[in-house]
């Protein structure tokens, strides 16, 4: 499992796995409360790809990757551009 | 697994949030529900919760707004995750002049 240390690879490469399999792939956001971190994982039970956010500092990369998930999985379509 | 409506499913994960603050994990997934052999009522987006016991989820459809979810979800993780209060309250202290008479 790789950890990818630039943001824009790491929604780059979100993108494209979920524009391949978008019924495969899921997105997950984990929080541990003993030390605040908090990881992004997507993954199409092949690749998976992780991003460690900082606290305090990555809450819009939170929100950029909530808004386009929700609107490309509840959409009825795919648009790569949805945000 | 408790399948809840998008209002209480924020509740209750603030509610998941807060009791893992000090010490557990809380994990949020989200996952596209659409074809598939098995035909779903409704296809849209599953979102899930759990703290390794207790599981909660919301299905987000198509039809339903979910620009207000969106930014409720985004408030919660931001209090919970990064410890930023959306609305900040400032508290108006109550006036208490009272002139102390010296002598």
């Amino acid at each position: 499992m790789v950890y990818l240390e630039e943001w824009p690879v790491f929604m780059s490469s979100v993108q494209d796995m979920f524009f391949n399999k978008p019924n495969k792939t899921r997105y997950s956001v984990k929080y541990r409360g003993k030390d605040g971190k908090v990881r992004l994982k997507v993954t199409d039970d092949q690749e998976c790809l992780q991003f460690m956010l900082h606290p305090s500092q990555d809450l819009e990369k939170l929100k950029t990757i909530n808004a386009w998930f929700l609107s490309n999985m509840a959409g009825l379509t795919v648009d790569r551009n949805a945000v | 697994m408790v399948r809840l409506g998008p209002d209480r499913f924020i509740k209750r994960l603030s509610s998941l949030y807060e009791e893992r603050k000090d010490d557990g994990t809380v994990w949020v997934t989200m996952k596209r529900v659409g074809e598939g052999k098995k035909q779903p009522k409704d296809s849209g987006c599953l979102i899930r919760a759990t703290d390794g016991r207790k599981k909660i989820s919301c299905l987000i459809t198509s039809s339903y707004k979910s620009v207000d979810f969106e930014q409720q979800l985004n408030s919660l993780m931001g209090t919970h995750l990064f410890g930023i209060v959306s609305n900040q309250q400032v508290r108006k202290q109550p006036s208490s002049h009272k002139k102390k008479k010296t002598t």
